[in-house]
């Protein structure tokens, strides 16, 4: 699929922050992002988790899941 | 037609053969199955090619891993180390979980689950084991863990299945109730499988007062919005004396549900919502919730997709009413 050859960007990309601080309302669409994204806003939200910590575990999961990630990185870093 | 339901000496011969199995039924059939590559969990209800949506009391439910996986291993896990189910599993596949419902790790896992290590690289799939609905309470739900065919009434079961380098695992939900827009905005103060108080629109209000009052359906589930992802949770009972809301999965503090709106026909409504070219034989496996099965009235009535009807779906997360699939990408 032409969507694995999509470049994630870096971990110091603004989108990154933006994403876990939940300035925009994103939808995402593979699940496992959603859910995840999700409930990582909330824990930063909450002092649960540290924002950098956040932010190197959902750039973890799009490596993981690239082949399958690209129409929700479109949607993160339009 | 690909078959689904399998005598007890089919499946031995499967097991027997070094077929990597999911085996779902009743605890007298899974009692007599040799040991080897497979993990199982009760459970009598199915969506079947052959009958359609049955309570099956003769015959088990085969999911067969045994083309995807590279390599396999099985563990039961209890409340003390469930933490430690999907760091145990392969760098690349996915890990399947069974768990038999009302245990200290179905709670623990509900509530502690996202917490835990590594949860989310590898998809975590599976189902919660439950009975017949008329034994409840009588007969307890059972997994089984066929390295050494044992059963286990308080442990989890999970195998772990690695995937070929290049293969990747990829988990999926179908969800026929989205959040009424007209609902008012409900979350709770703190997180569990009951809550008492909850802020409705900012108010601070007993939630069984706000359902009386207000008529809401409770077959109906509350949904969460995950970054468009609709996540329910359903009201098994109410205590009119205490006023403590009881769920099937857990509410969580900081989380917005709204009630989902009223449904048609669930048959049609779930059928119009499979994506198109998802068919039986490219998922791997999947599984869906008894209340679809009993709420969806599907007994002896066919849906596209096949499955266990559980009593919890997990797809990373603990989902109730849910229909959950994973395939391999």
């Amino acid at each position: 699929m032409s969507e694995s050859k999509l470049e994630i960007p870096a971990k110091n990309h603004i989108g990154w922050k933006k994403l876990i601080q939940g300035e925009n309302k994103i939808l995402l669409e593979n699940f496992v992002l959603q859910v995840r994204v999700a409930e990582l806003i909330q824990e930063v939200k909450a002092g649960k988790t540290k924002e950098e910590d956040a932010i190197e575990e959902i750039h973890d999961l799009f490596m993981k899941f690239a082949n399958t990630a690209g129409e929700d990185l479109k949607k993160i870093f339009k | 037609m690909a078959k689904t339901l399998f005598s007890v000496r089919e499946v031995s011969e499967m097991i027997q053969s070094g077929k990597i199995l999911v085996v779902t039924g009743e605890e007298k059939l899974l009692q007599q199955l040799p040991k080897g590559k497979w993990i199982g969990g009760t459970i009598p209800y199915f969506m079947t090619e052959e009958k359609g949506g049955v309570c099956e009391k003769d015959l088990l439910f085969v999911n067969d891993f045994t083309k995807y996986a590279k390599n396999v291993n099985t563990a039961t896990y209890n409340e003390a180390n469930l933490k430690n189910l999907a760091k145990d599993g392969f760098e690349n596949g996915f890990n399947f979980i069974i768990i038999p419902a009302t245990q200290p790790v179905h709670m623990k896992f509900a509530i502690e689950g996202s917490n835990f290590e590594k949860l989310y690289l590898n998809p975590l799939v599976g189902f919660v084991a439950g009975v017949d609905l008329n034994e409840i309470g009588k007969v307890t739900p059972k997994v089984f863990n066929g390295a050494d065919a044992s059963m286990h009434e308080q442990e989890a079961v999970v195998m772990h299945v690695e995937l070929e380098k290049g293969k990747t695992g990829k988990l999926s939900i179908i969800n026929i109730f989205n959040q009424d827009e007209d609902s008012s905005s409900i979350t709770f103060p703190v997180s569990g499988f009951s809550a008492k108080e909850c802020m409705v629109n900012g108010q601070s209000l007993l939630l069984a007062d706000y359902i009386a009052i207000n008529e809401i359906d409770t077959k109906l589930p509350l949904v969460a919005d995950y970054m468009g992802a609709q996540i329910n949770i359903c009201i098994e009972s109410i205590d009119p004396e205490t006023k403590y809301v009881n769920f099937l999965a857990p509410v969580f503090e900081g989380t917005v549900y709204k009630h989902a709106e009223s449904l048609g026909n669930y048959k049609q409504t779930f059928n119009d919502s499979i994506p198109k070219h998802l068919t039986n034989e490219s998922i791997v496996y999947s599984c869906n919730c008894i209340l679809n099965y009993v709420h969806g009235g599907l007994e002896g009535e066919k849906i596209a997709l096949n499955g266990s009807m559980t009593f919890g779906e997990i797809a990373y997360k603990l989902l109730n009413q849910t229909f959950v699939y994973l395939t391999i990408e």
